[in-house]
């Protein structure tokens, strides 16, 4: 297992590498000038000459050719640095440290809902299978896929915040202004994790040890919970781990309607500007920060079954 | 257990089921007297209210203060713009022009200071003006010769060669001081002499601005104690901010632009809410390629610009509320196009035109065409929906027309690759703006590409015509300008489609709003809360 730790630790690096050059190589052979884009955003009402352009490419260090600014950036971020900002000027690490707690509560927050509410929903459909219950959460889970999170957020806001005046939508104002974008995110993924709960459930009890258990005069509920909940599991881990980059994802767009000041709208922005720097940048800490999610998803693994070795030959 | 759980999952679905079949909020309320105050750029000088409500006001925006329009509250500007754009005293409080508009001294108003202290003298508006240029696109530094400091409140400009648009450019630049700047053009400090002072920042959340009471213009003191700017990036989420009480006005802080137009009648139908429209504004401009393809006759241009019904756009796809216009910038404006008459939807006029040029429907299959060539057009806007329906009105117009139009309808970034590049014949470009002779230096000195299309400069007459309005008298100006506006006319590089509506929407008990001459000034001087 230590092996297995320090190898994906060990890989973490060059993947990091790898998809930071991706986007460096995508944003800058797309079209756009950045130092026009940012000209222009502090002066919407007209636009630079090529003069004015050519002068702030060099103030900003843009002068160079593709290879030299990412080698220059690289350098740099694998000790930690990673930049300013062409934007504003400000570090690219700052910006992150200020944001990305904002998005961590969105994604905490978002995952306890749907932890929660699939979880529940899932043991309830599978012990009611082809009942009542099982229908409606099915049909639940179909329903809610349908529906875009952006287009519930709004609705969220309608009831709640314009209608019902029973809580403040926008902005951060303490916790319990992450009810909405919360419930916004999570329930459509809670869904789609009750109907994996559920075959999983489902599958589990046709097994042998578990018709055992219940031929041994073990009642429903030890059976369910400490025999069956704990190998179904195992695949709502790895859904989990994979829901991270889609809870990041959905993030952008919550944050942007909700007005919540995380690392998702900060990417739209730097993005439309072409901020090499800190598009890069983020995308490396981003990349490490997934292949830690990752392994904490698959060291899980581990812990829930003891048959799941990482040793060699496994 | 079973049955509660039953109970509370079923209780769970059927409210989700009923918030998905709700709609969204397109009917306006039933019980109150709706409010349809279309008021339009009434300056309400409003007399001080009894004023038993805190006065706090709460804007909903689409960026952090620190974008474009956030300065204005805390930044004076040298000088301001009257109405009709042009310029007036404000930290310059008066100028003498030499005979041959080389030499400008400037007079500085006395007895204003920074928030932390410091005296506006000389050396900081000189600063300023050096300073702000390259980031404010004034071109007077690329003719200025010496600023020479006269005494404390002083300034001699001196210019290489006669520059007749410099006050019409100081309007632009900010009054700060050189610590409180980067070299990029960014504010390290907000430190200002204007009306509000920064109080509290949360990137990209919110800011509170209060009342600077020792502001210097005391005839524009604001009424307002203190202004929470709340950053909401979605333009739906802004609108139901509103309407939930959370924020007392939107569209303010982007220049007017960012309440769509498709939303205006439900919301002036909103109980609770009032919209400004502005009954000025940039005309939205479509350029056509001169320099290559079917528009470079001339008469194929302007049969294209009598072609688009401009009422029908603003009638059918926008309520009627921008104000259709075949002009390239309102005449109203100083230096506008008075006496040059503007094209108008007149298809007959259209088919003779094009006629004229040559193209006859030889095969019948309802597109014009000459040599064997079907005539087909390129049309390229942005990605906005405003953008998008006026761009398929258009293709509607020359289709009955028999001109066969493609639209590609981009993000910004790759609409201007293809401008640049002349990959187009009919491109969504940028308009005209106030004072019009920002524009000449811009767009009009040569016939090239560039980011918004075709540039306006398309004869030598027009450079000599720039020529003069920097550097003649105001007689020559006046004349030279009526002349230019003449040549593009008749040349049509582009033509007009509808004035942008510039709106934006608040509760109906705040008061005192106006429109500023320059859509980049927040004007909240007379604004109460009632």
């Amino acid at each position: 297992m230590k092996n297995f730790i320090l190898r994906r630790l060990f890989l973490a690096i060059p993947m990091a590498i790898a998809v930071s050059l991706i986007s460096f190589s995508l944003l800058y052979f797309s079209p756009g000038n950045p130092a026009e884009i940012i000209l222009e955003q502090k002066s919407p009402d007209s636009s630079p000459d090529e003069n004015a352009i050519k002068e702030y490419e060099k103030k900003l260090g843009l002068d160079k050719p593709f290879y030299d600014l990412y080698v220059i950036w690289l350098s740099k971020a694998l000790t930690g640095d990673f930049g300013v900002s062409l934007q504003n000027g400000e570090p690219v690490i700052d910006e992150f440290m200020a944001r990305f707690p904002y998005t961590v509560m969105i994604m905490v927050g978002a995952t306890t809902v749907y932890f929660v509410l699939g979880v529940v929903m899932g043991i309830l459909s599978a012990l009611n299978k082809d009942g009542i219950i099982d229908n409606i959460v099915r049909a639940y889970a179909s329903l809610k896929m349908a529906i875009p999170s952006f287009w519930l957020a709004l609705l969220l806001i309608w009831v709640f915040s314009v209608k019902l005046k029973i809580i403040s939508a926008f902005g951060y104002n303490g916790l319990d202004s992450l009810i909405l974008p919360s419930f916004a995110l999570g329930l459509g993924m809670a869904g789609s994790l009750a109907r994996v709960l559920r075959t999983c459930i489902l599958e589990v009890m046709s097994s042998d040890y578990v018709l055992t258990a219940r031929a041994k005069g073990l009642s429903n509920k030890v059976v369910v919970l400490k025999h069956v909940l704990k190998n179904a599991f195992l695949p709502v881990i790895t859904l989990m781990g994979m829901k991270t980059a889609y809870l990041l994802g959905g993030a952008v767009i919550i944050e942007s309607i909700f007005g919540w000041p995380g690392i998702g709208s900060y990417f739209i922005d730097i993005i439309n500007a072409k901020d090499y720097p800190a598009v890069s940048g983020l995308v490396f800490i981003f990349g490490i920060l997934f292949v830690l999610v990752n392994l904490i998803v698959d060291i899980s693994y581990a812990i829930l079954d003891p048959r799941v070795r990482y040793d060699k030959g496994v | 257990m079973k049955r509660i759980g039953a109970l509370l999952l079923c209780g769970l679905l059927v409210f989700t089921v009923a918030m998905c079949g709700c709609t969204s909020d397109t009917a306006p309320e039933t019980t109150a007297q709706p409010q349809t105050d279309t008021n339009t750029n009434t300056n309400t000088n409003t007399q001080t209210q009894s004023q038993t409500k805190p006065q706090i006001l709460t804007l909903g925006a689409y960026e952090d203060l620190k974008g474009f329009e956030g300065k204005s509250l805390v930044f004076d500007t040298l000088m301001k713009y009257n109405e009709d754009f042009s310029p007036k005293a404000n930290i310059i409080e008066s100028w003498e022009v030499s005979g041959d508009k080389k030499t400008y001294t400037l007079h500085i108003k006395k007895g204003i200071k920074f928030t932390n202290g410091k005296e506006v003298n000389a050396d900081v508006v000189k600063f300023s003006i050096e300073y702000w240029a390259p980031y404010r696109y004034c071109k007077y530094t690329k003719y200025l010769d010496t600023i020479e400091k006269v005494d404390d409140y002083t300034l001699k400009l001196k210019f290489k060669e006669s520059y007749a648009p410099l006050l019409e450019e100081l309007p632009r630049i900010y009054l700060t001081l050189p610590e409180t700047v980067d070299d990029k053009g960014n504010i390290k400090e907000w430190i200002g002499t204007g009306p509000f002072i920064l109080k509290e920042y949360q990137k990209d959340q919110k800011a509170v601005l209060v009342r600077n009471d020792d502001y210097w213009n005391k005839a524009e003191m604001p009424k307002i104690e203190k202004v929470i700017w709340k950053v909401i990036p979605d333009e739906n989420a802004r609108i139901m901010a509103l309407k939930s009480g959370e924020i007392d006005a939107i569209g303010i802080t982007e220049h007017y632009l960012s309440v769509p137009a498709q939303r205006i009648p439900e919301l002036q139908k909103t109980p609770g809410l009032k919209v400004m429209i502005a009954d000025k504004g940039t005309v939205e401009t479509y350029s056509f390629n001169y320099k290559k393809g079917p528009l470079t006759d001339k008469k194929v241009r302007q049969a294209v610009a009598y072609a688009i019904d401009r009422e029908g756009i603003s009638k059918n796809l926008f309520n009627g509320i921008p104000q259709p216009t075949g002009h390239l910038l309102l005449p109203e404006f100083k230096n506008g196009p008075k006496n040059a008459k503007p094209y108008s939807y007149n298809p007959e006029k259209a088919r003779q035109l094009l006629a004229e040029a040559g193209y006859k429907d030889t095969d019948g299959d309802g597109i014009l065409d000459k040599d064997g060539k079907p005539l087909k057009l390129a049309l390229v806007t942005g990605d906005r929906q405003m953008e998008r329906d006026t761009a398929v009105y258009i293709q509607k117009n020359l289709k009955d027309l028999g001109i066969d139009v493609e639209i590609a309808s981009l993000e910004s970034k790759a609409r201007k690759e293809r401008a640049k590049k002349g990959d187009f014949d009919i491109c969504r470009c940028h308009p005209w703006v106030a004072p019009p002779v920002r524009y000449l230096k811009w767009r009009c000195t040569d016939d090239g590409y560039d980011n918004y299309g075709c540039k306006f400069g398309v004869n030598d007459r027009v450079k000599e015509l720039i020529n003069i309005i920097y550097t003649g008298n105001d007689e020559e100006i006046k004349n030279a300008w009526n002349e230019l506006w003449n040549i593009e006319y008749d040349f049509c590089p582009a033509t007009g489609v509808y004035v942008r509506p510039r709106a934006f929407v608040f509760k109906d008990n705040v008061e005192g709003f106006r429109f500023d001459a320059d859509v980049g000034y927040i004007d909240l001087s007379n604004v109460v809360i009632k």
